[in-house]
């Protein structure tokens, strides 16, 4: 695949991430979207109803914009807007709504999640990067805003602007505030988790594997804690990372046990039955080595916290 | 009969030509041969390339460096002992060798440089069998390794349209420029001529930027203006690892025509500022003048259009694109014989730590280019420096040759060192004294250098040790010069603060050739910039006079044409840099072929 269909299938992979987030997105607040979805059959434009899907965005953009002129410091309302623009690629509006919905709650990990997938779709991670610094400056929801703040960091590291040296910077900075989290609050598994991520993409010359292996376990510990009736989805991402950061560190074995105990809460997951289908270990550690690099795209998604 | 300006295209009045040039160009030659030329001309004028086999015999390459009579190893340039932290970083680079038949004899001979104080440069005359012997001190350029400056690169040329090489050295310090004497001898010409900038440069070619028929020089700066063995600060490194624009400004040198210049660099949009380890030219659109590559160290390589009379336009961005990679080396050629010059730049890799690697700039002909290094092979070079495109096998497509490794020392790496602290939030690249210890640990040393051989369609393989030039030393500079004039091309390798390394080419004459060694007259006599276009059949082939392209190196001008199994070349199209255009036709295969510009 030469470079421009590589950066084109990149985009494309891009765009269909970002439509079925948003898709997503308007799942979790039914009640607005259905009183979104209200205003539209009861409103004078109610034959519009049939037109494109365009011309039907922009009559919610504007039933939401007079809803904000009826109530201004409604996050819930910028945040639904933000995704509306967004959609519309009208990227500054979408993503001053989104800001200005995470200033009236910044405790929100949902609203700060939408923002910095957004940002990514819009490469403009610098300004989130910004946005967040600003709010961890003014100390408004510190823990979240650090959390925030340390993913953006990642989100903005497989720019094809930027030289492992910039990226490595990046990650320096990340896990220094998801340190800030974790002194905090040590039983806050997404610090744990997105800490051992950042070392777990670092190359192995630069000796982060037992951080990488630390963290995950910690994020380990936590999650079995919870003693759940039933694992939450995001659980299985320990497993599938705590057995990758063992293989970078050549102990196999343990990986694959790690991988084995994760099968039998998940067993269909696909990434760890991939995982034990390698029996050589030259062949899982290239495959790891592929996966887990500073110019991959770490998935900093949070919204599998709060998915089904 | 005189060839004729655009005229000639029947088939007769071709191969009077033909004949006619080579006619002009025997005085070396014996009558016997010229004869026997003349009958292969009119019997195989219907001669087609014919597949070759592609399996070269192992080890085609033998090192007969000592038999060769070169025995002196590369001396690394000793800086102000205020940054003797990153001393073995800073002194990895000086290794370099030009090549040029300096005396007329027929034979290549080799320029090679040393890099610390006091320490000569060599001039190795070629004997004619194979060996050389060390003239240097004899012909005035021994000594020009001093307290101010030591070398870096050199290349040869006929900057004064005499007939003669002449000689240009660049120095961390002032540069030199020797005009050849005609009789074995140089004189010092800087001052007179204005060539002497006092940067600190890694890299020089000669070209006719102005296409006036004179040669300019263009000289690429790696460092600021500072004196490396008298720093009044050790603030003076790149002040980014990846887009650094702080490193000396490179000066273009317009020959004025009555053996003075002026830097006109920044009249004509060249004065990059990028840390620029290497400087190349080719015509890149095919309109008849020489474009411009700045590799650069730390940072966006520059890529930089001829547009006549208006000076140069940076078309990197739409072209090559920018990037954060460390340039290395510019080397232009075309790799794929579609009749468009692409670019290699080497850059760094080692597969652990660090997934750069060399592009492959595919040149799509209509101004776009795209890096194909990847899927061709030839992208995991090590850590490059230079590298050269010719055809090793004479089977009609460009093979690569690509030196690498950057500190060998000791088992322990340094780059744990280097990596921790360049990503560390409070770095600060800029200040030397900054940097960690380096002491004897290695930094992407002791690596092989690589032979990519050209597949055809199945792009590169990685073949160096195969062919027997998997050497491990800090390789720099690459020669490729046919140096027994046997009709295959040989190569050299300056190896830093190591022996240097002469390949003799063994792979036989199994594939015919054909060299060509062009002289201008309203053209520059190094006809530097001319393209040439080979046909045998189906295939065209293109090459163009070499400005002295690659890392630390000078390549022989002579142009280079593996033909595979034809024995006769259809013909051969020359651009001049003149504009004139000739064409020659049904040329007999394994032959040096002077062409004098009509």
């Amino acid at each position: 695949m030469s470079v421009k269909e590589t950066v084109q299938h990149r985009n494309d992979r891009k765009e269909k991430v970002v439509e079925i987030r948003v898709k997503r997105q308007m799942y979790r607040w039914p009640a607005l979207t259905a009183a979104i979805a209200l205003l539209s059959l009861t409103s004078p434009h109610d034959a519009l109803s049939q037109r494109t899907r365009i011309d039907k965005e922009t009559l919610e953009v504007q039933e939401l914009v007079d809803l904000l002129a009826e109530f201004p410091d409604d996050a819930q309302v910028h945040f639904q807007l933000g995704i509306l623009l967004a959609q519309q690629d009208r990227r500054d509006e979408a993503l001053s709504h989104f800001e200005q919905a995470i200033r009236l709650e910044p405790q929100s990990l949902i609203y700060g999640n939408e923002y910095r997938m957004t940002s990514i779709w819009f490469k403009e991670c610098d300004r989130a990067i910004e946005f967040f610094e600003e709010l961890v400056d003014r100390n408004e929801s510190p823990q979240v805003s650090r959390l925030q703040l340390a993913l953006a960091y990642v989100d903005k590291m497989p720019s094809v602007m930027l030289g492992i040296v910039s990226q490595g910077l990046l990650s320096n900075k990340s896990i220094n505030r998801l340190t800030q989290v974790i002194e905090q609050d040590s039983s806050n598994w997404a610090a744990w988790y997105a800490r051992a991520m950042n070392h777990l993409h670092w190359p192995r010359a630069m000796r982060h594997g037992t951080q990488s292996i630390h963290d995950f376990q910690q994020a380990l510990k936590i999650q079995s804690a919870m003693n759940l009736p039933k694992p939450r989805p995001y659980f299985v991402l320990t497993y599938i990372g705590l057995g990758d950061a063992l293989v970078k560190e050549k102990r196999h074995d343990e990986a694959r046990d790690v991988w084995r105990r994760g099968l039998e809460l998940f067993s269909k997951n696909a990434h760890l039955r991939k995982r034990l289908t390698l029996a050589d270990n030259v062949q899982l550690e290239k495959f790891v080595e592929k996966a887990r690099w500073l110019e991959k795209q770490i998935d900093t998604d949070l919204s599998i916290l709060w998915a089904d | 009969m005189m060839c004729q300006k655009e005229s000639v295209f029947s088939g007769t009045i071709e191969r009077d030509c033909a004949a006619y040039l080579i006619v002009a160009s025997m005085t070396r030659d014996n009558v016997s041969t010229f004869t026997s030329l003349i009958i292969m001309l009119l019997l195989s004028a219907t001669a087609r390339s014919e597949p070759e086999s592609r399996v070269p015999p192992p080890k085609s390459f033998v090192d007969i460096t000592a038999q060769a009579g070169i025995s002196h190893i590369h001396h690394k340039p000793v800086l102000d002992a205020k940054v003797k932290n990153i001393m073995p970083w800073l002194s990895s680079v000086g290794a370099a060798a030009a090549a040029a038949d300096y005396d007329g004899d027929g034979w290549i001979d080799l320029y090679v440089t040393q890099s610390d104080v006091g320490l000569p440069n060599y001039l190795y005359r070629n004997n004619g069998d194979f060996t050389f012997t060390d003239v240097a001190e004899k012909a005035g350029v021994a000594r020009i390794n001093e307290a101010s400056g030591v070398s870096m690169d050199a290349v040869f040329a006929d900057y004064d349209n005499d007939g003669d090489q002449d000689l240009y050295v660049v120095k961390w310090g002032c540069n030199r420029l020797f005009r050849n004497n005609g009789d074995g001898s140089f004189t010092d010409v800087t001052k007179q001529s204005g060539t002497g900038d006092c940067g600190n440069a890694n890299a020089a070619i000669f070209l006719d930027v102005d296409n006036d028929g004179d040669l300019d020089i263009y000289v690429g700066n790696y460092f600021d203006y500072v004196d490396l063995w008298h720093l009044k600060s050790t603030r003076f490194m790149h002040d980014s690892f990846e887009r650094a624009r702080n490193g000396g400004r490179n000066v273009l040198y317009r020959n004025n025509g009555d053996g003075t210049f002026i830097n006109v660099a920044a009249e004509f949009g060249v004065d990059d500022t990028g840390w620029t380890l290497d400087v190349g030219a080719a015509d890149i659109d095919n309109d008849g003048d020489m474009d411009l590559l700045s590799a650069n160290d730390f940072g966006p390589d520059k890529l930089f259009r001829n547009n006549g009379a208006d000076g140069f336009a940076d078309v990197s961005e739409n072209t090559i694109g920018t990037d954060t990679r460390k340039g290395m080396n510019a080397e232009f050629g075309d790799y794929n014989n579609d009749g468009w010059i692409d670019i290699y730049v080497t850059n760094i890799m080692t597969e652990e730590y660090l997934k750069e690697g060399n592009c492959l700039h595919q040149n799509l002909g209509d101004g776009s280019f795209v890096d194909v290094a990847v899927e061709t092979g030839c992208a995991d070079g090590g850590w490059g420096w230079c590298a050269k495109f010719f055809d090793f096998d004479n089977d009609a497509d460009l093979d690569l040759y690509s030196v690498n490794g950057f500190v060998s020392a000791g088992d322990e790496t340094y780059w744990f060192d280097l990596a921790t602290w360049a990503t560390d939030i409070a770095g600060d690249p800029a200040e030397a004294t900054r940097w960690p210890e380096m002491g004897e640990k290695s930094l992407s040393g002791h690596e092989a250098n690589r032979f990519f051989r050209n597949d055809g369609a199945d792009g590169f393989g990685e073949t160096a040790a195969e062919l027997g030039v998997d050497d491990r030393r800090d390789g720099r500079g690459v020669v490729v010069a046919d140096f027994d004039n046997d009709g295959d091309v040989d190569l050299f390798v300056a190896n830093q603060g190591a022996a240097p390394v002469l390949y003799r080419n063994d792979v036989g004459n199994k594939n015919n050739w054909l060299q060509l060694e062009l002289k201008g007259r309203s053209s520059s006599r190094d006809a530097i910039g001319a393209r040439l276009e080979v046909f045998t059949g189906d295939l065209m082939q293109v090459r163009e006079v070499d400005p002295g392209n690659g890392f630390g190196s000078q390549s022989s001008r002579r142009v280079q044409f593996g033909l595979g199994k034809a024995a006769v070349v259809d013909s051969v199209r020359v651009r001049w840099p003149s504009g004139t255009r000739q064409i020659l036709s049904g040329i007999s295969a394994n032959q040096l072929l002077r062409v004098e510009e009509p």
